[in-house]
């Protein structure tokens, strides 16, 4: 097991240096240059230059690749005219729009992707698996076909459409809400929410639709299996059939999915951030991709594959523990 | 993107659902040789059977029905625009605008002339920039799907087939490039590409198609990739296609005989899958103004989303500009969906709809 | 049979609610607002004492919370030259030896640090100005002479290379200077101190508009000891010397003031302190959703001050509240939007004029939103510069003149021409819309999207590829020299970074703005200068006039004294207060 475990790691490691390689490559092979943007109007090529020599823009990209990972591991300085700015590991870069190291930059924005990406998980897990199942166990029903119905629009609604009725309807017309504002969970637990309600809503219901579908199809799948039928025949009740045997069975893929879904959102749900106004690291990393800010964007990259690759790893660890067969394959 | 597309398997898994699919079809292939009179007793094959319970699929049908009505749509365009006798997609009729840039007369300027009225600004006509924009994403949808489908397959079969260190090598970079955000990266790496091809005069427009295309490629063939390869683990395995290599067969043989005839249903499904998923990713990119811009002259259904959204919320002023692209494009995904469930059903019979 | 129904109850949901919009909307104007016009005439006042004059109905407390989007590009005063953040700079933190002061819809000009708008000898040639009493820094420190002078000298420095040079140009014997960092403490030629108190230039050349240039930020006291060039943010937080002061700053986000305890009223004729502080939140990115925002009045939102104009999907929003069109700041500003026609490609005049003809100036304020956000121009100069003169020498309807256009182009050859445009915005759709109107006429251009980096370095040089360039332009300060004087001349077309992008290189026209310039009366030459840009639309037609821009945003309910300043572009802050 501890070799299996040790092995997977080792991957994930592998997985991370190659992104950082390819990441790496692609935007500094980038004709866009940082000091063109901190310049504005009157740059000419003199003092281009100079502010390339500032930044350490015009070492070759070899040693610049080095700098970055040196950075990432021990912590970096850079020289932001003739002072020097320190950045703690990992350093992720320097944002030259804001003077200010990249983590600096996202750390104000983690927390609030972290907020609604995590409150929205617990949500649409609970409300499409528990829908999914009982729609799968109440198969025909008119409660089932009502179900089929909302996850297929669900899950074929683009995510922003829904956004922006959600605001429309609740917040301009009706005015149940107040227009989203994000509170700190340690300021105020309440505000914290009710501030990310209408967030949570939106991304629940897409995902919560898909959930429902994918949980749906595998308990009946389950459902049908030969043992299951075997359990029943031989007299065992339903309900222990159903929760016990058949529910673990089909609910452990619909798990896997949503321990890789999650490491994805946990990278950035730009879209639902800019509509609501919430500036998370998807906004900050769209904002970043309009100004031409590049070592934000590469940062954010950095941090959102990192967050996939690390829930690709505990998610096939955890899986090992639980199904015999991958261990030994 | 938020959504992100959902592979028919998880993860690095052994294919488990897809697989169980493919179990079924896996009945004598022997029995296509017999004579026509002995086959109706002996049963149908598995594309026949599947073909049957499709066609029994009434909501299947339909949303087929839909999807091709969309097709036929998009490739007539042109006929469309000449019949409708209003000039190009593109064309501003701002004569038919007040000075806010609204459309005069009721419903937003629905008229014989237009009618599904204009859209506010430029008052494009609404009919013809969805007729086109339809072909447009379509267009570009389908074309990178085919392609990302086609390497997918390739990729997925070698990883799959050969095993040892060239799997796991194909594997892991499968991985690797998974593990990129997808939106946050297209938003990025687009403009900047764009920015490469630069000449004097801008870039043309189908250049910038071309950079959609194969961004959309270039992340969509992983899925395919993956389901592939773990189709054909698990066929490689079979009684039969040990038997056929026992009797001396080639690789290739065993390939293009036994191996890939039995894998095009998950490559069908994929393939129906993703085509939706592309249309609702470049919609998306389309609101953040990546991608085709207003002034390349070329009508796309994800710009047109992109504009109606900003007009939502005072849609009275022109209801079929604010409405009619996002439920286009839910129209589509949802009827590719749907067909996708269908076709689904149709080609695994343990799973009794 | 479970099919169907599933499809039935699929269809329910995925019926668009069409509620056909039934009004019909005939292009009447829906909302009544009277236009705000900006008085043109300046007015000197030399006997200012301060306090300024208390705000009827004003109280003390609360903080002003301004929405934007785009983040000053600098902080550092001899750097800035945009509108707005020159407006912020002066009205809250940093005094100039002079500054306006707007009241009832007119400009007034007095001194701010100084204690008169300048007195000048030798013919516009020397000023003098004598300091206030009692100016102190946010530290305690007392403002002197020498401090201005620093200010000054540091405005030679490549660090201020992107703010206002005018004085840097006109101080006698400072051709060469550098800045006091580059030459190891030298303050600039041209200035002497012969006390705490009085400050002396002398200018190579006379400029009566002197007093006007000096209320520019390149006049704001430093202490040059605590500057550090090697340490940026010591040059982003200037020592304030008005009532706030800054409390911080988180580049593109958020900046914020606080009080000035050091801030004496009595020496004061133009600023209050009201409100308890002010923030500037540049995160409202969506100027639409800023505007439901405010609309709504909700919260925080009463103390929120719109800093975009309302775009036209959101104007809606307003015109359906009527609660909303109260609390609209609104009027005319100090630019006017054209397109530049780069002389040096398109070089036959009947080609340009015919261009002129050809727009659909109509298409390009459907795309804007209308008359709230521009009416439509006729010349190059808008209407609050003085000089400003109503002449319309292509005369055609607002959808243009095609026929005319087509007459003018008569056996010509054309070619393509390269139109280059920002990406973002309502430019790509100006840019498409231009295209269709040329191409009536016969005329194909080519679209040209750049991005933000790039733009200005590819359309800055003489030698550009591009034909078309749409421009904007707004005095800086109340004299047409900074206007047409720039525009037009010879010596900004050759120059890297220009702003004459229709690359206007004809000597008798510089001749002419020189002495224009050099006038003393400037009210005599005002008019002088209309006639100029006549004559030019007539001859070298290098310009399509588009619109003169309007300004159109919203405060919330609690917010009060605020008005548009249509000589910075944006709501002033000067007699802002929190009902």
């Amino acid at each position: 097991m501890l070799r299996f475990i040790i092995k997977r790691v080792l991957v994930a490691l592998l997985t991370l240096a190659a992104i950082d390689v390819i990441t790496f490559g692609v935007f500094f092979a980038v004709p866009s240059s940082p000091a063109a943007v901190m310049c504005s109007k009157n740059c000419d090529e003199a003092r281009l230059a100079r502010v390339n020599a500032a930044l350490g823009l015009d070492k070759p990209k070899l040693d610049q690749f080095i700098d970055f990972n040196k950075g990432l591991v021990f912590g970096r300085d850079f020289k932001v005219g003739d002072k020097a700015d320190h950045c703690p590991a990992p350093c992720l870069g320097y944002s030259f729009r804001t003077s200010e190291a990249v983590t600096k930059v996202l750390g104000r924005g983690l927390p609030i992707t972290v907020s609604i990406v995590i409150g929205a998980f617990i949500l649409w897990m609970i409300v499409g698996v528990s829908l999914g199942v009982y729609s799968a166990l109440h198969r025909g029903t008119f409660a089932d076909k009502i179900a089929i119905g909302l996850s297929l629009v669900g899950a074929s609604m683009p995510v922003y459409f829904f956004a922006l009725i959600l605001l429309g309807i609740f917040v301009f017309s009706l005015k149940f809400f107040e227009f989203p504002h994000f509170v700190s969970i340690t300021e105020n637990p309440l505000l914290w929410a009710k501030g990310l309600i209408l967030p949570w809503l939106a991304l629940t219901f897409v995902q919560a639709a898909g959930y429902a579908r994918y949980s749906r199809s595998q308990m009946l799948e389950t459902l049908s299996e030969d043992y299951i039928r075997t359990a029943r025949a031989i007299g065992l009740p339903k309900r222990t059939v159903h929760m016990k045997h058949a529910l673990r069975a089909a609910i452990t893929p619909v798990i896997t999915l949503a321990g890789l879904d999650l490491g994805v959102f946990l990278g950035g749900v730009a879209i639902t951030e800019t509509i609501f106004g919430m500036h998370g690291i998807g906004w900050q990393s769209v904002n970043a991709v309009f100004d031409l800010n590049l070592p934000v964007v590469m940062g954010t990259v950095l941090i959102a594959a990192f967050f996939v690759v690390v829930s690709n790893t505990v998610v096939d660890v955890l899986y090992a523990f639980i199904d015999p067969r991958v261990k030994l394959s | 993107m938020d959504k992100p597309v959902q592979p028919v398997t998880a993860s690095g898994g052994t294919g488990a659902a897809a697989v169980d699919i493919v179990d079924n079809l896996t009945v004598a292939p022997e029995a296509e040789r017999l004579p026509e009179a002995i086959r109706e007793i002996v049963g149908r094959s598995p594309s026949q059977l599947a073909w049957m319970r499709l066609k029994r699929d009434r909501t299947g049908m339909i949303s087929f029905g839909v999807l091709v009505f969309f097709v036929l749509l998009a490739l007539a365009a042109p006929l469309i625009q000449w019949l409708y006798g209003q000039g190009g997609p593109e064309v501003g009729h701002s004569e038919l605008l007040d000075l806010r840039g609204r459309p005069l007369g009721s419903a937003g300027g629905v008229s014989g002339d237009h009618w599904l009225g204009l859209r506010p600004e430029r008052g494009q006509d609404v009919f013809l920039q969805l007729v086109f924009g339809i072909r447009t994403s379509l267009g570009i949808a389908v074309v990178a799907q085919i392609v990302a489908t086609t390497i997918g397959v390739v990729i997925g079969v070698i990883a799959g087939y050969a095993r040892g260190w060239v799997d796991r090598v194909l594997s892991w970079f499968i991985d690797v490039m998974l593990a990129f955000p997808f939106f946050l990266f297209a938003l990025a790496i687009i403009p900047t590409i764009y920015l490469k091809l630069a000449n004097a005069s801008g870039v043309a427009a189908w250049k910038k198609i071309m950079v959609i295309v194969l961004i959309f490629v270039i992340f969509g063939w992983l899925y395919t990739a993956r389901i592939v390869r773990g189709q054909v683990i698990s066929l490689r395995e079979r009684e039969y296609v040990e038997a056929a290599r026992a009797a001396g067969a080639g690789v290739g043989h065993i390939l293009f005989k036994q191996i890939l005839p039995n894998i095009w249903a998950p490559i069908l499904i994929t393939f129906s899958l993703g085509v939706p998923a592309i249309i609702t990713a470049e919609a998306a990119l389309a609101i953040f103004g990546i991608g085709i811009s207003d002034g390349d002259g070329i009508s796309d259904l994800g710009k047109l989303v992109a504009h109606s959204v900003r007009w939502m919320p005072n849609w009275e002023y022109v209801p079929a500009a604010a409405w009619l692209p996002g439920l286009t494009i839910f129209g589509i995904v949802l009827a590719f969906n749907l067909f996708g469930d269908s076709l689904r059903d149709a080609l695994d019979p343990k799973s009794e709809r | 049979m479970r099919r169907t129904l599933r499809i039935a109850t699929v269809g329910l949901a995925a019926i668009g609610l069409f509620a056909a919009a039934c009004s019909k909307n005939t292009g009447e104007d829906p909302g009544k607002g009277q236009d705000k016009k900006l008085d043109a005439k300046l007015v000197y006042v030399d006997d200012a004492k301060g306090p300024a004059p208390e705000i009827p109905g004003a109280k003390k407390g609360g903080i002003l919370t301004a929405l934007g989007s785009a983040d000053f590009d600098h902080f550092f005063p001899q750097a800035t030259y945009r509108g707005d953040a020159i407006m912020v700079g002066g009205q809250l933190a940093l005094r100039t030896l002079t500054n306006y002061y707007e009241k009832d819809g007119k400009l007034q000009l007095m001194g701010d640090i100084a204690t008169t708008t300048g007195k000048q000898e030798d013919g516009c040639k020397k000023w003098t100005y004598t300091l206030r009493e009692g100016i102190k820094f946010e530290d305690g420190t007392p403002v002197t002479s020498k401090n201005i002078a620093q200010g000054v000298s540091v405005s030679f420095e490549e660090l201020s290379a992107d703010g206002p040079q005018y004085i840097q140009r006109w101080l006698k014997g400072a051709t060469d200077y550098k800045g006091p960092w580059t030459t190891k403490g030298q303050l600039a030629p041209g200035i002497t101190t012969p006390d705490d108190k009085t400050i002396v230039f002398e200018l190579s050349e006379a400029h009566c508009d002197f007093p006007l240039a000096a209320a520019l930020p390149t006049t704001v006291p430093v202490i040059l000891d605590k500057m550090d060039p090697s340490k940026p943010d010591s040059l982003e937080s200037p020592l304030s010397t008005g009532p706030y002061k800054i409390k911080s700053y988180t580049r593109g986000e958020r900046l914020e003031f606080e009080r000035n305890s050091n801030w004496d009223a009595k020496t004061d004729p133009l600023r209050h302190n009201y409100p308890d502080g002010f923030v500037f939140d540049w995160t409202a990115t969506d100027p639409a959703l800023t505007t439901k925002r405010i609309v709504a009045d909700a919260g925080a939102d009463k103390t929120a001050i719109q800093w975009d104009n309302v775009p036209s999907e959101a104007l809606p929003d307003v015109e359906k509240s009527a609660d909303a069109q109260k609390r609209v700041v609104e009027g005319e500003t100090v630019f006017s939007l054209f397109i530049n026609m780069n002389t040096q490609i398109i070089t036959d005049v009947d080609i340009r004029r015919a261009m002129i003809y050809a727009t659909n100036q109509q298409s390009i304020l459907q795309i804007i939103g209308g008359e709230k956000a521009g009416k439509p121009s006729t010349t190059l100069v808008p209407p609050v510069t003085p000089g400003h003169k109503k002449f319309d020498v292509y005369k055609k309807p607002l959808t243009g003149d095609v026929d005319k256009a087509k007459q003018l182009l008569q056996g010509k050859q054309l070619k393509p021409f390269i139109y280059c445009y920002r990406a973002g915005g309502t430019r790509p759709q100006t840019a498409a819309a231009m295209k269709e109107a040329f191409a009536r006429a016969g005329i194909e251009l080519v679209l040209k999207e750049l991005d933000r980096t790039t733009y200005y370095n590819i359309v800055g040089k003489k030698n550009t590829d591009c034909a078309l360039i749409p421009g904007g332009w707004g005095q800086d300060y109340s004299d047409n020299s900074t206007y047409l004087g720039v525009l037009a001349s010879p010596e900004e077309a050759n120059r890297d970074g220009s702003n004459n992008n229709a690359y206007l290189d004809v000597p008798a026209v510089g001749a002419k703005l020189k002495e224009l310039g050099a006038m003393p009366d400037r009210a005599a030459a005002a008019p002088l200068y209309g006639d100029l840009e006549e004559q030019i639309f007539k001859d070298y037609a290098p310009w399509i006039p588009l619109y003169y821009d309007y300004s159109y945003s919203l405060i919330g309910s609690s917010v009060g004294g605020v008005f548009l300043s249509g000589t910075w572009g944006s709501p002033s802050l000067q007699n802002a207060y929190v009902k």
